[in-house]
């Protein structure tokens, strides 16, 4: 136990000193769109790895956080909030603003959405994304519609201004951070096991006393703040949306992608998955031309056919079962 | 638990070596990946090097393809007569996919891994935002020669310079047509609901409308790729305009759009596009006659009597089979422009960003696209202010027809109703 | 005052009438066993107890209170536990995961599910497979693990569909004999079971339904001579058997 916290430790103190040795800033840019793809991923796990209530929707909530975050930003009355902390801590707040938001709405879908599952689940969240999407475009006196919006002021978290790379850096491996940390201490709690008794098996989960419905929209909002954390911080980061850049269905697909890849049901296997996809994708882009989304493609296609447990579900199978020869090694020696 | 440990730090090295990696081929050099070279393999010290940043992947790709194409034959030319001082000039293409989170890792990987003098793009308004951030956060001069959104040069960014005209201005042409000729008392307006669409209405119709005291008796937004547009158009025919106004994104837009037209027999007295869909050769293509007699206001097309323009359009229709419109004019236009910027920073011994960006400032130039000069006026900062003009599609010819000065054809005008071709 | 009441018990799906105004009761302490042909309509009358379906009409009264209406995780929260038929273990996860789960619905943290599970796991004799994931025990033992998971969520009332299905002589053996220190232990039962000899050797009382009706209720001697009962349903069966 104790080994295992140091090698944490230790691999958290890694990626804290990293921006020190690294000048490249397309480099540390890598780092910055792998930890928010670890984030996609812990997000979409909750609910679809974890819980089994496979989404298709997942922008919505990324969407509702990346508004949230560029409206508590721009709007003179929002704005006016971040006054308790002289403006020092407005980017922080306006995510959490965006995560709230997000929250808000996922517990006015959620008994809603919950009437269905399975492939029908699926639909309708999608359903429910197209609807934000279409909101985000007709809203106008809130979202700006179609013209999106631009963030022209750089906003700063006390001393540091959001201006170069390395503080984005710090910002999305704290939120990176404090997200894997967030699903762990779920997942070890009842909260946690009861998510894995539904996927598992919704009848007799309710059978074993398990408030199913009440689990699932706790941990569909939970999920759903996840994404909004993504989204606020794709805000900052990017500096602009739009409602076509920020609930489109490309995002709930990246998201699916990340964790099946990765490793459904895992803790580990989002962080895989984004490295490997975020990765992969880079590289395909400089050897293959344009066509590098098509190898992409067949590269997932790969996956989801050979390991359907995903890469890290992969290795671990293979870990266990050398494990497993060693230790009967052992006791016939 | 160490295994985790192990996987950590072997993903980390598989990120710099690939991040290193894709930087490795980028400078090397050929012709395989994302490079567009310009031929002879020359050493860094012969090479000046620029990039862009397009959509050649996703459903925007006929357009990255269009500015690709440009270059090209810009970039020959340009090597052709002497390079820079000598030196090569070579641009490096990273697709954006039109998004903006895309083009933003496109563009830092131009500006970290490539190490490039300039950047030009990038198409969409949106991802220009997002390239002219990241581009203006590492002091790196940008070339816009298209997104037309005109915040782009409304941000105060004072190393985003802009070729083209601003959406705003896109209907400049238009302006001048209705207030001279058809002298309008009322305007529908059918629009694509984007950044593009919003940002030529606002700045453009809108604000020509009101400040005239004509009334807008309709304003219909279509998401792009729609099929039916009848209940749209049939909206309109019942607000019964004097002209209808027309924002597509894209040329199938543009062609389901004017079918619609037809199918309802409603004519009113023009119907006039806002380049885009409209301005593309595609239209023609795909919607045969129905193209014919429709207006489009848009960036100049160019100066056709200059004699570079008729060059370029012919080598292009040689090369690529179809004659120039605005976006490989202001392709070719950007090369000249970056090309003229680079040579007097190299000559002020100074060919670096900031050079280049001084240069830049001081570019006061004729290009096929007509004058180049970046200009502060009205709140935006190096603008360009390019002509607009109107056109008009005449037999599967786009002829420019207004203003007068820069007219080749005369304009039909009214509309000739569908019933009676 | 009996357990559980149930009054005037109807379902109908659509058309179908799967359960017609069946009314039993079951007192504290005793084992009822529920029979009847296929499509009798005994599941659904389990799934209306437990709280998997509502009623179309009737009433179900556990220990003087009306549940009927009330959702699964809440009748399992009164007092009332319930096996699958086709059996629904949580594939994944180990057994005694499967098991501590149903404890946590129950306790303050984990660490008393723990405990409520390893008592339940040696209760019923599977601390063999603790182990092991649910996805690979063999059918005796899931029926098995349906049980323990059951008692895991220390029910006053347990509803056994079927523990015997699929089940070799010898596996039947040891599940009369659990569901026997079951009933000791104090837990009241009701089962529904095709096995008749085993479930005449535990019921105290036996119910019988045909076609969603109640046709028959008395000792298991008296049920094995019921001639409405012999015609319609032991008659094929218990001939068969003997």
């Amino acid at each position: 136990m104790n080994r295992q916290k140091s090698y944490i430790a230790l691999s958290i103190v890694v990626l804290l000193l990293l921006p020190l040795f690294i000048k490249n800033q397309f480099l540390l840019h890598m780092f910055i769109l792998i930890f928010l793809g670890v984030i996609y991923g812990q997000s979409w796990n909750l609910l679809g790895g974890f819980t089994g209530q496979i989404s298709f929707g997942h922008a919505l909530f990324f969407g509702i956080g990346a508004y949230g975050t560029a409206k508590f930003l721009t709007s003179d009355s929002l704005s006016k909030i971040g006054v308790i902390f002289n403006h020092q801590a407005d980017p922080i707040l306006a995510i959490i603003f965006g995560g709230l938001m997000t929250i808000l709405v996922t517990f006015l879908m959620g008994t809603i959405i919950f009437r269905l599952s399975g492939p029908y689940f699926g639909l309708g969240t999608l359903a429910m994304a197209e609807i934000g999407l279409v909101i985000a475009m007709n809203l106008k006196s809130v979202t700006n519609g179609g013209e999106g919006i631009l963030l022209l002021d750089t906003p700063s978290i006390g001393p540091f201004e959001l201006m170069g790379k390395t503080s984005f850096y710090y910002l999305i491996l704290v939120l990176m951070l404090l997200t894997v940390f967030f699903v762990y201490q779920i997942m070890r709690r009842k909260m946690g096991y009861f998510l894995l008794a539904i996927r598992e098996d919704n009848q007799a989960a309710e059978a074993m006393g398990v408030p199913t419905k009440r689990y699932k929209i706790l941990a569909l909002m939970a999920s759903a703040f996840l994404s909004a954390l993504a989204g606020g911080f794709y805000t900052l980061y990017v500096g602009f949306i739009s409602p076509h850049d920020v609930f489109s269905v490309h995002t709930s697909v990246e998201m699916i992608f990340i964790t099946i890849v990765g490793g459904v049901g895992t803790l580990m296997g989002p962080v895989v998955g984004a490295v490997v996809l975020t990765v992969l994708s880079e590289v395909f882009k400089s050897y293959f031309d344009n066509a590098y989304l098509i190898v992409y493609g067949l590269l997932l296609i790969l996956v989801i056919l050979y390991m359907p447990e995903g890469i890290y579900g992969y290795l671990k199978k293979k870990w266990n079962a050398r494990k497993k020869v060693m230790a009967d090694a052992d006791v016939a020696s | 638990m160490k295994k985790f440990f192990v996987l950590l730090l072997a993903m980390l090295m598989v990120v710099s070596v690939a991040a290193c990696g894709s930087q490795g081929t980028s400078s090397e050099g050929g012709n395989e990946g994302e490079q567009q070279q310009n031929g002879q393999g020359s050493s860094d010290g012969d090479t000046v090097t620029i990039g862009a940043v397009l959509p050649m992947t996703g459903p925007a790709a006929t357009f990255g393809k269009k500015f690709e194409q440009a270059y090209t034959i810009a970039i020959e030319k340009v090597n052709e007569e002497g390079g820079i001082n000598g030196k090569t000039l070579r641009i490096i293409i990273e697709d954006s996919q039109e998004k903006a989170n895309i083009g933003m890792t496109a563009a830092e990987k131009l500006i970290n891994n490539d190490e490039v003098l300039a950047i030009l793009g990038a198409r969409a308004s949106g991802t220009t935002y997002a390239v002219a951030k990241v581009a203006s956060q590492n002091n790196m001069p940008m070339l816009v020669e298209h997104g037309s959104s005109d915040k782009i040069t409304q941000s105060g960014w004072e190393n985003v310079f802009r070729l083209n005209p601003t959406a705003g201005m896109y209907t400049e042409g238009m302006q001048a047509f209705l207030t001279d000729i058809v002298k309008p008392e009322s305007i529908a307006v059918i629009r694509v609901d984007n950044l593009f669409g919003e940002s030529v209405f606002e700045y453009g119709t809108k604000k020509y409308a009101e400040a005239n005291g004509i009334e807008i008796v309709a304003d219909e937004k279509f998401q792009g790729g729609t099929v039916d547009f009848k209940p749209i158009v049939a909206k309109v025919k019942e607000a019964n305009p004097d002209v209808v106004v027309i924002t597509a994104g894209n040329e199938n837009d543009a062609v389901q759009v004017t079918k619609a037209f037809k199918e309802l027999n409603y004519t009113p007295k023009a119907i006039i596009g806002t380049g885009a869909g409209h301005a593309v050769q595609g239209f023609h293509e795909q919607g045969g006659d129905l193209a014919q007699y429709i207006m489009t206001t848009g960036p100049w097309h160019g100066d056709k009597k200059n004699e570079e323009w008729q060059w370029f359009n012919e080598e292009f229709n040689k090369r690529y089979g179809h004659y120039i419109g605005e976006h490989e004019a202001e392709g070719y236009a950007a090369i000249q422009v970056m090309a003229d910027a680079l040579r007097r920073a190299d000559e002020a011994g100074e060919l670096t960003r900031d050079g280049v960006m001084k240069a830049l400032d001081e570019t006061d130039m004729d290009t096929i696209f007509g004058h180049v000069k970046f200009e502060d006026f009205d709140g935006y900062t190096n603008q360009n202010k390019s002509v607009s003009e109107l056109s008009q599609w005449i037999d599967g010819k786009l002829m420019s027809v207004y203003p007068e000065e820069i007219a080749e054809t005369e304009y039909v005008y009214p509309l000739t109703p569908w019933d009676q071709r | 005052m009996p357990m559980l009441q149930v009054k005037d018990l109807t379902k109908q799906f659509g058309g179908l009438t799967a359960v017609s105004k069946v009314s039993f009761s079951v007192n504290e302490g005793e084992v009822l066993g529920l029979i009847g042909p296929n499509g009798a309509g005994k599941t659904t009358c389990f799934n209306m107890i437990a709280g998997a379906m509502n009623p179309t009409k009737g009433q179900i009264e556990f220990e003087g209170q009306r549940i009927d209406g009330l959702q699964a995780h809440q009748i399992s929260q009164k007092g009332i536990a319930r096996t699958f038929q086709i059996v629904k273990p949580l594939r994944n996860l180990s057994v005694f995961d499967n098991v501590m789960i149903a404890a946590l619905s129950k306790s303050k943290d984990i660490s008393q599910a723990r405990e409520i599970a390893q008592e339940v796991i040696d209760f019923t004799g599977i601390h063999d497979l603790a182990k092991k994931g649910a996805g690979e025990l063999s059918i005796g033992n899931l029926k098995r693990l349906e049980v323990a998971r059951a008692l895991a969520t220390l029910p006053r009332l347990l509803l056994l569909d079927e523990p015997m299905g699929g089940l070799n002589g010898k596996e039947v053996d040891q599940a009369i004999e659990l569901i026997l220190k079951i009933n000791k232990s104090g837990k009241t039962v009701v089962i529904i079971e095709h096995i008749m000899k085993a479930l005449m050797q535990v019921s105290d009382r036996i119910v019988v339904l045909a076609q969603g009706e109640k046709i028959a209720e008395g000792t298991p001697e008296a049920i094995s001579k019921n001639e409405a009962v012999i015609t319609a349903y032991l008659g094929e069966e218990y001939h068969a058997q003997s």
